[in-house]
C-alpha cells in the first residue's frame, strides 16, 4: 500500500510558518508584547496608578549617551521644569543642571509579583525625584509608558479569553448542530441566526447597558470578555456545522458509534479534530475583533475604567485635537493596537498557507 | 442456543411517497462460536442486515418488523442507553477498509485504548499493556510500532489486523464483519482468515461474516445464509450449500467464481 500523499494530514505543514518571514517577525513582536503584559510590575517604572500632575502632558524624555563635552557617559536623563507662557500653555524645559542617571533592577513603587510575591524592583528607572517618562506623561502626570506595558495586559489577554469562551461554544454548538441534524440543527441553528442579524456593535452596547453599574474593574474585565465571546459564536457555529454535516458521513464515525461511543465522545474526540486547522486559523483570526471591539468600548467609555488601563480606555484621551495637537505621543497606545491586530492578522494568514490543503502551492513549478 | 436469532426482519426505506423493503422478512440464525457467512450480491441487503444488528441503520432506513434476538434479548426493542453497552463490548463490527474506518488523525494505538477507556475500569498502564497483547494476539509482530503509527502508515493487511485488535479489545461474544478481505490481496487475504479462525478457537468468539466471495465462503465458513434482493434463498451448513445448491441463485454465484 503506497504512502498516498493525499491522506497525510499536512505534518509538514506547520514547519512552513518558519520559512515566512513576516510572520515569524509578528509572532516575535506579540511574544514581546505578552511578555511586556505578563511581567507589567516589572518591566514598567512607575506603577499604573502613579501620577504627578506637575509632569502633566510632560513630553518623552531622551536618554541621553553624552555628556555636555561629548564624552560617553553613562545613560541618563536631565530634569524638567515647567513654565507657563502667556496664553497658560505649558512648556516644559530641559533643565540640564539637573542629571538623573539610569539605574536597572531599581527600587520603586511596591507590587505583587504575579501577585504573590510583594517586590518593589524594576527592570529600568531613575532616582527620585527625577522621573522618567520615555514615552511622555498623560493629563494626570502617568508615566504613558508604564500605562501602555498595564494596558497591554487587558487589551491583549481580553481577545485569548473572548476567543476561547467563544470557541468552546461554536465548537459545541456547532458540532452537536451538525452531527444530530434534524431538528435540533433547525433550532441551533435558527438561534445563531438572530445573534448574527443584530449588527454586533449595537448588540455590544446593548448587552453593555444591562452590567450593573457598580461593578469593580474586575467584575466590568470579565463583563466585557463575556458579552465579546456572546456576539462571537454564531458565527462559528455556522461554519463548524456544515463541515461536522459531512464529517459525521465518513466511516470512522460509523465505526465509533460501533464500539459503543457516547455522542458526545464522538463529537469531541472524532469528528471537531478534523475541523481543527480551519479553527485555529479562524481563532487567529478573529481575536483582532476582540481587542478591536474591547477598545472601542474604552474608548467611548464603556469598557475599562481609569485608573485602570487598557488601550482603547489610553486612546480615549487622544480624541480631542487640541490634546492631539500640543501632545502626539498620547496616541501611541493606537499604534499598539495597530501593531497588535495587524500580528494576529499576519499569522493568521501564514497559517493559513501552510495548514489550508486547498491553498497548498506546489514549489516545485 | 443461538447467540443470535434473527426473525422475520423486515427493513424499509423511504423513496419518495412509497417505502421500498431492502431487508424482506429474513431470518437466520448464528449458533454460538460459529462462523457464518451472509452472502449475496450488491444491493442484496447483507450489510444492512449487518448494521440492523448493531442498531445502526442510516437515517431512512426503519426496522418495520421482526426481533433480533441477541441472547435471549431483543436488540429491535432495546433503548439507546443500553444499546450503547452492547455495542463494542457485546458485539463488535470489522469494516472493508480500515483506513476510512479508522480515525486518520489519531494513532492506531490510541484507538483500541479508547474502546478499553471506554468500556472497562483499566488504568492507563493496563490498557497499553493491553493494547499491546491484544495487537500480538493478531499476530503484529511490532506492536509498538503499528500502535504509535497513524492508519495510512500502515499496509492493507497492517491495518485490517489492527482493526481486529480493536474489534476485539472488550471481548464481545459476536464480531461482525462487513467484506474483511475485499480489498487485500490474496495472500494477505488467505492469512486473515485463519487469524479469524484462530480468533474464533482462542476467544470462542461467534463471526457473522459479510461477503460475496464464496471462495472465502468455502475456507472459513460453518454456516452460510444467501440473500438475494433482501430476502434469504438458501440457508445450511457450509459445505453442503456449496456442493448441492439449490437456489438458482447460488448456482449462478457459484458458477461467477469459478
Amino acid at each position: 500500500m503506497s504512502k498516498d500523499k493525499h491522506f497525510v494530514p499536512s505534518p509538514g505543514g506547520l514547519r512552513n510558518f518558519r520559512k515566512n518571514p513576516w510572520a515569524v517577525c509578528c509572532l516575535i513582536i506579540l511574544g514581546v508584547f505578552y511578555a511586556g503584559a505578563f511581567l507589567a510590575d516589572f518591566v514598567s517604572p512607575y506603577s499604573y496608578q502613579n501620577e504627578d500632575r506637575s509632569y502633566s502632558y510632560c513630553p518623552p524624555m531622551e536618554i541621553q549617551f553624552l555628556d555636555e563635552e561629548g564624552r560617553l557617559a553613562r545613560p541618563f536623563v536631565y530634569g524638567v521644569t515647567i513654565s507657563f507662557d502667556e496664553f497658560h500653555k505649558r512648556n516644559y524645559i530641559i533643565d540640564k543642571a539637573e542629571k538623573y542617571p539610569l539605574k536597572f533592577w531599581m527600587k520603586g513603587d511596591t507590587y505583587q509579583f504575579l501577585g504573590l510575591i510583594p517586590s518593589s524592583r524594576h527592570l529600568f528607572g531613575v532616582d527620585a525625584p527625577g522621573r522618567l517618562m520615555i514615552w511622555g506623561a498623560d493629563a494626570r502626570g502617568r508615566d504613558l509608558f508604564s500605562r501602555i506595558v498595564y494596558g497591554g495586559r487587558v487589551s491583549l489577554s481580553i481577545g485569548l479569553l473572548g476567543v476561547a469562551i467563544s470557541f468552546t461554544i461554536g465548537l459545541l454548538v456547532g458540532g452537536i448542530a451538525g452531527y444530530y441534524g434534524g431538528r435540533i440543527d433547525d433550532v441551533l441553528m435558527r438561534i445563531c441566526e438572530m445573534f448574527m442579524m443584530i449588527p454586533g456593535f449595537y448588540l455590544l452596547l446593548a448587552l453593555r447597558a444591562m452590567v450593573p453599574a457598580d461593578f469593580n474593574s474586575v467584575q466590568v474585565y470579565f463583563s466585557i470578555v463575556v458579552i465579546l465571546s456572546f456576539i462571537g459564536w454564531a458565527s462559528l457555529a455556522r461554519i463548524i456545522r456544515g463541515m461536522c454535516l459531512s464529517i459525521r458521513e465518513r466511516e470512522f464515525v460509523l465505526a465509533a458509534k460501533v464500539m459503543g461511543l457516547s455522542d458526545f465522545r464522538i463529537i469531541v474526540r472524532h469528528i471537531l479534530p478534523h475541523t481543527l486547522s480551519y479553527s485555529i486559523i479562524a481563532i487567529m483570526l478573529s481575536i483582532p475583533g476582540y481587542i478591536l471591539a474591547e477598545s472601542a468600548l474604552s474608548l467611548i467609555g464603556l469598557g475599562i475604567q481609569d485608573p485602570y488601563a487598557s488601550w482603547g480606555n489610553l486612546l480615549s484621551e487622544a480624541m480631542g485635537i487640541i490634546q492631539i495637537n500640543f501632545s502626539p505621543w498620547i496616541l501611541l497606545p493606537g499604534f499598539f493596537i495597530f501593531l497588535a491586530v495587524m500580528c494576529f492578522n499576519v499569522i493568521g494568514d501564514a497559517l493559513r498557507d501552510c495548514l489550508d490543503p486547498h491553498f497548498q502551492v506546489d514549489e516545485n513549478i | 442456543m443461538s447467540l443470535l436469532d434473527i426473525q422475520d426482519l423486515t427493513i424499509e426505506a423511504k423513496q419518495g411517497q412509497g417505502r421500498q423493503a431492502i431487508v424482506d422478512r429474513v431470518s437466520f440464525a448464528v449458533p454460538e462460536q460459529n462462523i457464518v457467512a451472509l452472502v449475496g450480491g450488491s444491493g442484496s441487503g447483507k450489510t444492512t442486515t449487518g448494521l440492523a444488528v448493531m442498531r445502526l441503520l442510516s437515517p431512512g432506513l426503519n426496522i418495520v418488523s421482526g426481533r433480533i434476538y441477541f441472547e435471549g434479548n431483543d436488540v429491535v426493542a432495546m433503548p439507546e442507553g443500553e444499546l450503547r453497552r452492547y455495542r463494542g463490548k457485546q458485539m463488535a463490527m470489522v469494516f472493508q477498509e480500515p483506513l476510512y474506518a479508522f480515525n486518520p488523525v489519531f494513532r492506531v494505538g490510541c484507538q483500541i485504548e479508547e474502546v478499553l477507556q471506554f468500556h472497562t475500569d483499566l488504568t492507563k498502564g493496563q490498557r497499553q499493556q493491553r493494547v499491546d497483547a491484544l495487537l500480538r494476539q493478531v499476530e503484529i509482530k511490532d506492536p509498538g510500532r503499528v500502535a504509535r503509527s497513524y492508519p495510512y502508515q500502515l499496509s492493507g493487511g497492517l491495518r485490517q489486523r489492527a482493526m481486529l485488535a480493536q474489534a476485539i479489545a472488550a471481548n464481545p461474544k459476536l464480531v461482525i464483519a462487513d467484506e474483511p478481505t475485499s480489498n487485500l490481496d490474496v495472500t494477505v487475504q488467505a492469512r486473515i482468515l485463519t487469524l479469524f479462525k484462530k480468533l474464533r478457537d482462542d476467544l470462542k468468539l461467534t463471526v457473522l461474516i459479510i461477503t460475496h466471495d464464496l471462495g472465502l465462503v468455502r475456507s472459513l465458513a460453518d454456516q452460510v445464509v444467501v440473500l438475494s434482493s433482501g430476502r434469504v434463498v438458501e440457508e445450511g451448513p457450509a459445505g453442503e450449500v456449496l456442493q448441492h445448491p439449490r437456489h438458482v441463485y447460488t448456482q449462478q454465484l457459484l458458477e461467477a467464481a469459478k
